[in-house]
């Protein structure tokens, strides 16, 4: 009997640190995926300068961009424009 | 920060100062003034500017003002760093390609290249005078200079770059400052908030519609090199190649940008396309698979004698020329569409997103 109870408290243990490292995990995946959602937020929301009056007119293209594969995307308006000379 | 756009030099111009106070804004309200007498000084359009004189004093010794002398300098250095190629000397072989008046003058219809009618009669002459520019004396102690005999000066794109420069050395006492003069733009320093300026690259206006240059002579990169490509336009595209920023990351000083095109100012002339690049060894508008080519240097007027280099070279010679001078960056403009950066502009060039570009994902490549 003795030996019985001594079994099943120490299933009980195990059960019970299972469960804690489970939800620690669980918890940390929530917590690393806000806060990539958070950086995500604040890159979108970064201050833009005011576009020039000879600045293009922004595109629906431009707000609605996918990110190119393997290079940096920005929505900066640009101050100037640098073309060949009209 | 505060923005004046206004039109000189047949251009587009913009000045911007950093800065909200009422003083800067005098300032700012000045600049179109400058323009107007640098205009007056160093136009080929105005029969009564001290260029015009000069030309027509050709053969005699000329005294000139300090504008005048100015610039004529910086043409003559020009010369010597560009080993010829970019030359003050082919006014006449401009004239006889048909650019003989402003744009201005001569219409939109000619610098958007849908013109059907030369602009003036072809010619019947033997190859265009190019001049020779080493035979220009210039004497700094009396500020005198001599044209030889027949010779006429066409200061352009070397008087734009320049005023750029001069503009924004003069405002920056004020702040930090930006002068775009139609392309050619410098920029006196990082903005007021220590942040790089947003220079956007335009994409050849016209570019779709170019004809194809003959093909003799011609060299450039291959379809067997895509390693340096950043992307691919499309036929339709009309937006901007990406953003310059700035001065660069770490080195807080002035610099320039400037970009130099057969996109635009060009015409027709008995059928054949001309554009307003002369390649000085020919006398005829420059030979080159590139559409246009973008350069950051220490200054606009750099920027612009390097951008017009880059162009006449043609890609693969151009981009090396880029290169070999560790002050300049560029962007090469193919006219099969190929966007060609040289090593040192990575890190002020961010490109546009592929949506912009109007790119398919599989047409973007990473630079090699």
């Amino acid at each position: 009997m003795k030996t019985t109870t001594k079994r099943s408290g120490l299933r009980g243990v195990k059960l019970l640190i299972t469960a804690a490292s489970i939800a620690v995990t669980l918890g940390g995946w929530a917590a690393l995926a806000s806060q990539e959602a958070a950086q995500s937020r604040a890159v979108t929301a970064a201050p833009a300068p005011n576009p020039a009056p000879n600045a293009d007119p922004p595109t629906s293209s431009r707000s609605l961009a996918a990110p190119c594969p393997l290079r940096r995307v920005t929505a900066l308006p640009p101050i100037a424009i640098t073309r060949s000379s009209r | 920060m505060q923005r004046l756009t206004f039109r000189a030099m047949g251009c587009q111009m913009l000045a911007v100062l950093d800065d909200t106070s009422a003083q800067a804004a005098r300032l700012l309200a000045q600049v179109p003034g400058w323009f107007e007498g640098w205009e007056q000084t160093l136009s080929r359009f105005r029969q009564d500017s001290e260029l015009s004189q000069l030309n027509r004093n050709a053969g005699r010794q000329t005294p000139v003002s300090a504008v005048l002398w100015e610039v004529v300098q910086a043409a003559l250095h020009a010369a010597r760093q560009s080993q010829g190629l970019v030359v003050p000397t082919l006014l006449h072989a401009l004239e006889a390609a048909g650019y003989d008046r402003s744009f201005e003058a001569l219409g939109a219809d000619l610098s958007r290249g849908t013109a059907r009618r030369a602009p003036t009669p072809p010619p019947a002459s033997p190859p265009p005078d190019t001049g020779d520019w080493r035979a220009i004396r210039c004497d700094s102690c009396t500020r005198c200079i001599t044209l030889p005999a027949g010779m006429r000066l066409d200061l352009g794109g070397i008087a734009k770059g320049w005023a750029a420069d001069q503009a924004v050395g003069r405002l920056s006492a004020y702040g930090p400052a930006l002068v775009d003069a139609g392309g050619d733009i410098a920029i006196s320093g990082p903005r007021a908030d220590g942040q790089p300026w947003p220079i956007g690259v335009a994409s050849p206006a016209t570019w779709a519609a170019a004809p194809p240059p003959p093909e003799r002579g011609r060299k450039g990169f291959s379809p067997e090199e895509p390693s340096s490509v950043v992307c691919r336009l499309s036929s339709d595209h009309q937006s901007l190649l990406g953003l310059l920023m700035l001065p660069r990351a770490g080195r807080p000083s002035s610099c320039g940008v400037a970009t130099s095109g057969r996109d635009v100012r060009r015409w027709q002339r008995n059928g054949v396309w001309q554009h307003h690049i002369l390649d000085p060894r020919s006398g005829q508008p420059a030979i080159t698979d590139v559409i246009s080519a973008t350069v950051v240097a220490p200054t606009a007027l750099e920027a612009e004698i390097a951008a017009k280099v880059a162009l006449i070279l043609g890609s693969r010679d151009g981009l090396a020329w880029l290169e070999a001078r560790p002050p300049l960056a560029g962007l090469l403009v193919l006219e099969d569409g190929r966007v060609i950066p040289s090593r040192r502009l990575d890190d002020v060039f961010l490109e546009e997103s592929c949506d912009i570009c109007r790119l398919e994902e599989a047409e973007c490549h990473s630079q090699g």
